[in-house]
């Protein structure tokens, strides 16, 4: 599992868990973001999910799977 | 046990004490917004620690009731002596959960009896049209969901909208389950988007967001702010199984086939379809792809039928559609429209429920914030482990009984060393020692006082429960709850204040009916006071109810073989009335689950008196009854006369010491093997201790053939007892006999002394009986 931060976008591989929460949003208070790359997350905790939400940050890429797409689908929009 | 649990236990005890007083606080005053929110805070901080443990059923009572609180607190519901009852049983339930757990017995987990109090407490939030999941028990039956709100499947994307329908037509059960977790799901493990993915038989999920987003900076990412919604194809029971820790969070509604027509007639979006097919079919036949565009509407259209659930209307669809291909004109097809779709654009976003869902939820957010802000509120009270404070307690004892030995350096210093000037420097080195030492001690066993509070705040619960029950008015008056004393003795004294309070409502007040045919005010009055006199604590529980008849009484006792016919003739009234501490003594009529097994009042004599009190009952018949306690504020520092005999040390407690005197041996009568003495015009019973003890030693007589003889006194008894030698009085920590010489009833406890020899305590109460 991993969240990187690359060229002003978040890239989440894997299952992403809640203590990226508190990373993600000390580093969104700090930097400008385009948006989030979900393709390789498979499973991503709320609190982290709630922090993009908050943030207004687009969909970069959805995820493979199709499950979390749709759970994603119904909250966050494609750039 | 684990310490956090411990702490826990701890704290939820004194969290549901006080829930309960306020609650009661709350019924005098039900408009008090202040004591609703500090009630609703304590809840909430309860609720929030059992979060910690594994104790769902505990923390899904406890949701429940907050839940209630919050409703009251906001208005929403008006505060009554049900709503009380509810959650005081609810308390009570968490109460029972909690005396388990720190009884080492584990959480007895009994899900329904937890459904039960979450159902009862759900079924004060009136308005809510949803019925709630029940946990695994499953006891809510299907027909109870509300019925779905058509605009909420506006959310479901087109394909998973087919998929339903379609399922529907098939017979299909749908259910949606509108999840909203608790803020603080996320610091109880939960992680809720995982647990909505995981719904057996989903067909679809979504996020729903708060209205507003706090800006980032203010952002608490582990505050849970997003709720969820599934839609399931799985029956009740599974999806109650599913949700069975959460079940407090969710709401089920219906998916029914005719939810969707309401959606074709309310839905925008549809309106804006079938604006745009109006739009196509009103422009100029006049072009070659008109067939091909008429034949583009009626597909539209017939999916919209079918998204309306009104698929029986395909038919005059049809008719309609072959008309205006024929025609190549629009025409047809509009009449058609204006015939089945015929509704004005109603105002829908009234009735979105998601902004009123939304709206709830960030106002919950809100006030989570303001919670926390407030739970964090500095404590000024300290927790404390008893055991240090006794090991304190022990430490300061055994200093005073160091320094108790300074006086004798001193002397040995002057007489032994010839040393006057040092003896004198050490005395007075030892009485600074002896000041911060007394100081100490003192400061130490202030920690140790509790206020008699402690003890009388369970009452006004129990009094306003049994006097329910028994169909009595009664009105509690409680003084001087801030009267302190160690906190041994008013532990010891809880249960015997309530034994004598279920007697007071069960036997002494009257029903309002007797009471009135006495000429006296409907409801009863029941008064505990107590207050400080000198080094002891009385406590006064007194009533004005129909009061104790001694002829009753003597009638009783002799029935029960308690006296015989002689005695009972010689009684005096105040004699009779003291029966009731006999043992085996109960008056009740019917044995109640109150008070009345007979097991009464010597229990509460023997409890009083095991921590050194004393207990007086007087009455008078028809005006009512008074009962009197007496104990000490400690019983860490004893006052004891010191005492010899046989060439041993004993010491005696003070308290029961009437007076010495030198007795002329002649003056001692013998009755067969007793001995008497008269003294002050009373005949007083004689012993020598040295025969108790099993000392085979005669008590030895001055100069002037007198013997020592030491008046004591146990209640209205007294009795001389013989010794050789009368010392002076001192301050001693009593420490009970460890292991098998505790057994020993001759002895109270032992104590140091200041040159360090064992002083062994008599208890003088056993000898008297």
């Amino acid at each position: 599992m991993s969240m990187e931060f690359i060229d002003a976008r978040i890239v989440l591989r894997e299952e992403i868990d809640i203590e990226q929460a508190e990373v993600a949003l000390a580093w969104l208070q700090e930097n400008p973001c385009w948006g989030v790359d979900f393709e390789a997350c498979t499973a991503l905790h709320p609190a982290v999910l709630q922090v993009f939400l908050s943030a207004g940050l687009p969909v970069l890429r959805w995820p493979q799977q199709a499950g979390l797409t749709m759970w994603l689908a119904s909250v966050m929009q494609c750039d | 046990m684990n310490p956090l649990l411990t702490q826990f236990l701890s704290e939820a005890g004194d969290a549901l004490e006080e829930i309960g007083v306020k609650l009661m606080a709350l019924e005098q005053n039900p408009s008090d917004k202040e004591l609703m929110t500090a009630l609703f805070r304590l809840v909430h901080t309860l609720k929030g620690n059992s979060g910690l443990f594994d104790f769902p059923e505990m923390s899904r009572v406890l949701h429940a009731g907050e839940d209630l609180m919050d409703a009251v607190r906001h208005g929403e519901l008006p505060f009554t002596r049900e709503l009380a009852d509810c959650l005081l049983d609810a308390m009570d339930y968490v109460g029972t959960m909690c005396s388990g757990l720190a009884a080492g017995q584990g959480l007895s987990v009994d899900a329904a009896a937890a459904d039960l109090q979450v159902r009862r407490l759900r079924q004060f939030r009136a308005g809510n049209p949803v019925a709630e999941l029940s946990g695994a028990a499953g006891s809510a039956n299907e027909g109870e969901f509300a019925s779905l709100d058509p605009a909420w499947l506006k959310r479901l994307p087109s394909a998973a909208y087919q998929q339903g329908l379609e399922m529907l037509a098939t017979g299909a059960t749908l259910t949606w389950v509108h999840f909203e977790p608790s803020a603080d799901c996320f610091y109880q493990g939960q992680d809720p988007l995982h647990l909505a993915s995981q719904t057996p038989a989903l067909l679809w999920g979504g996020i729903g967001v708060p209205q507003a987003w706090p800006a980032l900076e203010q952002l608490d990412a582990f505050s849970s702010q997003l709720h969820y919604d599934v839609v399931s194809s799985a029956p009740y029971a599974e999806l109650a199984l599913h949700y069975r820790y959460v079940s407090e969070d969710i709401q089920c509604y219906r998916w029914a086939d005719g939810t969707t027509t309401q959606l074709a007639l309310t839905s925008p979006a549809l309106q804006a379809l079938l604006e745009a097919q109006r739009a196509v079919l009103a422009q100029s036949g006049d072009v070659e792809w008109q067939a091909g565009r008429l034949r583009s509407v009626v597909s539209t259209l017939t999916s919209c039928l079918l998204a309306g659930g009104r698929s029986h209307l395909q038919a005059s669809l049809d008719t309609a559609a072959e008309a205006a291909l024929v025609a190549s004109s629009g025409q047809p097809l509009l009449e058609w429209m204006a015939r089945v779709f015929s509704v004005s654009p109603p105002a829908v976003d009234v009735d979105l429920p998601a902004p009123v869902t939304l709206g709830t939820g960030s106002e919950r957010d809100a006030s989570a914030v303001v919670r926390q802000t407030e739970d964090g509120a500095v404590h000024k009270t300290l927790r404390v482990d008893e055991s240090k404070i006794d090991r304190l307690m022990n430490l300061i004892g055994e200093m005073v009984v160091a320094k108790n030995a300074i006086p004798y350096l001193a002397e040995r210093a002057e007489a032994v060393y010839g040393l006057r000037e040092l003896g004198r420097e050490i005395k007075s080195q030892y009485a600074v020692i002896n000041r911060i030492s007394e100081e100490m001690q003192d400061a130490i066993m202030q920690v140790r006082m509790l206020p008699v509070s402690f003890v009388f705040q369970r009452f006004p619960r129990l009094v306003r429960d049994l006097s329910q029950r028994l169909g009595k008015q009664v009105r509690l008056v409680v003084e001087g709850e801030e009267t302190a004393a160690d906190k041994n003795i008013i532990e010891a004294l809880g249960d015997p204040l309530v034994h004598i309070v279920r007697n007071c409502l069960d036997h002494g007040l009257e029903t309002p009916e007797q009471r009135a045919v006495a000429g006296k005010s409907e409801q009863g009055t029941l008064r505990i006071i107590a207050s400080q006199q000198s080094d002891r604590v009385l406590i006064e529980i007194s009533d004005d109810g129909r009061g104790i008849d001694p002829e009753v009484i003597k009638h009783k006792a002799l029935e029960k073989g308690l006296i015989d016919p002689a005695a009972a003739e010689r009684m005096t009234a105040q004699e009779a009335v003291n029966l009731v501490f006999a043992a085996g003594f109960s008056t009740a009529e019917t044995v109640s689950d109150l008070s009345g097994r007979g097991v009464g009042m010597d229990v509460v004599r023997n409890a009083v008196e095991r921590v050194s009190g004393s207990i007086a009952l007087e009455s008078v018949v028809g005006k009512g009854t008074c009962i009197r306690l007496s104990l000490p504020l400690s019983m860490a520092v004893t006052h004891v006369m010191t005492v010899e005999s046989n060439g041993q040390m004993f010491g005696v407690p003070m308290d029961m010491v009437v007076e010495t005197v030198r007795l002329p041996a002649q003056a001692v009568r013998h009755i067969k093997s007793s001995m008497t003495a008269v003294l002050r015009e009373r005949v007083i019973p004689l012993r020598t201790l040295n025969n108790w003890l099993g000392i085979a030693a005669e008590p030895q007589r001055n100069a002037d053939d007198e013997l020592a003889v030491l008046v004591v006194r146990n209640g209205e008894e007294q009795m001389g007892i013989l010794i050789d030698q009368f010392h002076g009085t001192t301050d001693i920590i009593l420490k009970p006999l460890p292991g098998i010489l505790g057994q020993l009833p001759a002895y109270a406890g032992s104590a140091l002394l200041g040159d360090g020899t064992v002083l062994m305590v008599l208890n003088l109460r056993e000898m008297m009986l």
